[in-house]
């Protein structure tokens, strides 16, 4: 249970080290993904059930989302159409 | 040496303090509001893993009853009130980074830029 | 792995992979004005780094004197033994969690209902003028492997969200998550199916409909709770057989009331940042 812990405690803070260092708004919210993802763990570790399905319904369905529509909009992702107008000129 | 004895046997309080400070930095230090906006989120998940971790009792089971024809003793069941207090907070946190989401699409197309500093000067010099 | 590599992977230029940074998030014809590096951000930086290791330092001595992990002396009182021995037989759910946050507790939930739904009201007011002439752009070769997967797991999708909100009160889960389960699937279906086939049976009348009537549902029911346990009477409502579906009084109702009022939110957020208006 101690290593257990040890092991998702340490990606925990691998994750909100990366990022915060990323450079890529692309790469930040993946890692943020991730984050919830392992947290969603941890709560059936420490017997919360109704918090484990909250959490990963909520924190990859809804809040990541919303981050990606707000990333489209702010035409900071590869493929969009401004970003091949900037390349074409 | 007793310190680190008692940091390695609470690490999950130890864990949500560090990840506390890890979010601060992110929030302060950056320019670029996205990553501001997850600095928060970092912030709000820490301080979940703080309210549970403290509520957590070696032994006992999650709080739904398992037998309904048994009384139900409160030695084998854990805490039911942390869990409802966090569920709460989950709720509010996704509130708070939709709406920051949208005051963050609407500075975009007013300024054209994501940086604060700029978004600062543009605002002083009254200009678009 | 090596450090350099690492940090090479973090940044997202790692060559193996082909990464390219993302930096093109300022639209390069816009004027920007010129912001100088004052020496005043270099000692806000520091002043910030001495904070926030000022507060690390007191929040880990904190954490030195707290009680033992798992042993419960800080939580374990008469309000818990309360909770837990007469909550299944005063209320009938099975589900703890549930009684304790929706009947002993339940004022607290009320506001955050009002908080989800100020939220998405704000957003509402903030994106309303966004809607953008263009075209969205979906490339064709994107388009059949999702359509197919999709049309297969939306189905089982729909399912899983149903049982989540109706068995709330037996086994975890509840209002919330269910809610964020149903919305997630129309999301799913709005994405890879395009809008024509969401509206076929989410028209915008049914969408205002269903929230308005679970919110008035919602609200006349823990107000009924609230007034009569404030005033010593009797709510003529009963707790069933714990374990059996239709039991624990109002709680399904609830449940399935936040859950409505959950999901319509969701696809609500997700309509007005990607279309910038619901029609």
């Amino acid at each position: 249970m101690q290593t257990v812990s040890l092991i998702l405690l340490g990606f925990m803070i691998a994750c909100a080290i990366c990022a915060s260092l990323s450079k890529s708004l692309f790469n930040t919210v993946l890692i943020f993904m991730g984050f919830s993802v392992i947290m969603s763990v941890v709560w059936l570790v420490l017997q919360a059930p109704d918090l484990s399905i909250t959490e990963a319904a909520v924190g990859v369905g809804v809040d990541t989302v919303l981050y990606f529509l707000t990333l489209k909009k702010l035409n900071a992702l590869k493929g969009g159409k401004e970003n091949n107008d900037a390349e074409k000129s | 040496m007793s310190g680190i004895a008692v940091y390695y046997n609470n690490l999950f309080e130890t864990g949500a303090a560090i990840l506390f400070v890890i979010g601060l930095l992110t929030l302060l230090l950056h320019k670029n509001l996205i990553k501001k906006i997850v600095g928060l989120g970092i912030m709000d998940s820490s301080i979940y893993l703080m309210l549970t971790s403290t509520g957590f009792v070696n032994g006992k089971v999650d709080p739904i009853v398992e037998d309904v024809l048994e009384p139900v003793s409160a030695t084998f069941y854990g805490n039911p009130v942390p869990t409802g207090l966090v569920l709460t907070g989950i709720v509010v946190s996704v509130s708070v980074t939709a709406f920051l989401l949208a005051l963050t699409v609407r500075l975009y197309k007013y300024y054209g830029t994501l940086d604060l500093d700029e978004i600062l000067a543009s605002a002083k010099k009254g200009d678009n | 792995m090596t450090l350099k590599n690492l940090k090479a992977w973090i940044d997202g230029e790692l060559e193996a992979f082909n990464f390219e940074p993302d930096t093109a998030y300022k639209r390069p014809e816009a004027v920007k004005t010129k912001v100088a590096k004052a020496d005043s951000d270099k000692a806000l930086k520091i002043i910030s780094v001495i904070v926030a290791a000022v507060l690390l330092f007191v929040m880990l001595s904190i954490v030195y004197t707290l009680p033992a992990f798992g042993s419960g002396a800080a939580t374990d009182n008469e309000l818990t033994e309360r909770y837990i021995e007469k909550g299944m037989y005063e209320v009938g759910a099975r589900n703890l969690v549930v009684n304790m946050i929706l009947v002993y507790r339940g004022f607290d939930t009320f506001g955050e209902s009002t908080v989800l739904f100020t939220a998405a009201t704000c957003v509402l007011m903030l994106l309303m003028g966004t809607a953008e002439k263009t075209e969205e752009i979906r490339p064709e070769n994107n388009t059949t492997i999702l359509r197919t997967v999709i049309t297969g797991l939306f189905p089982f999708v729909l399912v899983f969200g149903i049982y989540i909100l109706l068995n709330g009160h037996l086994s975890p889960g509840g209002g919330f998550s269910g809610g964020s389960v149903l919305g997630a699937g129309l999301i799913l279906l709005d994405i890879s199916l395009g809008c024509e086939t969401v509206r076929k049976f989410f028209s915008v009348k049914v969408f205002d409909a269903v929230r308005v009537a679970a919110l008035c549902f919602y609200c006349a029911s823990i107000s009924w709770l609230s007034i009569c346990g404030a005033n010593g009477l009797d709510n003529h409502i009963g707790t069933g057989t714990p374990g059996h579906l239709f039991s624990a009084g109002l709680i399904m109702p609830i449940n399935l009331a936040v859950g409505c009022v959950v999901a319509c939110t969701m696809y609500a957020f997700f309509t007005y940042f990607y279309r910038g208006e619901l029609k």
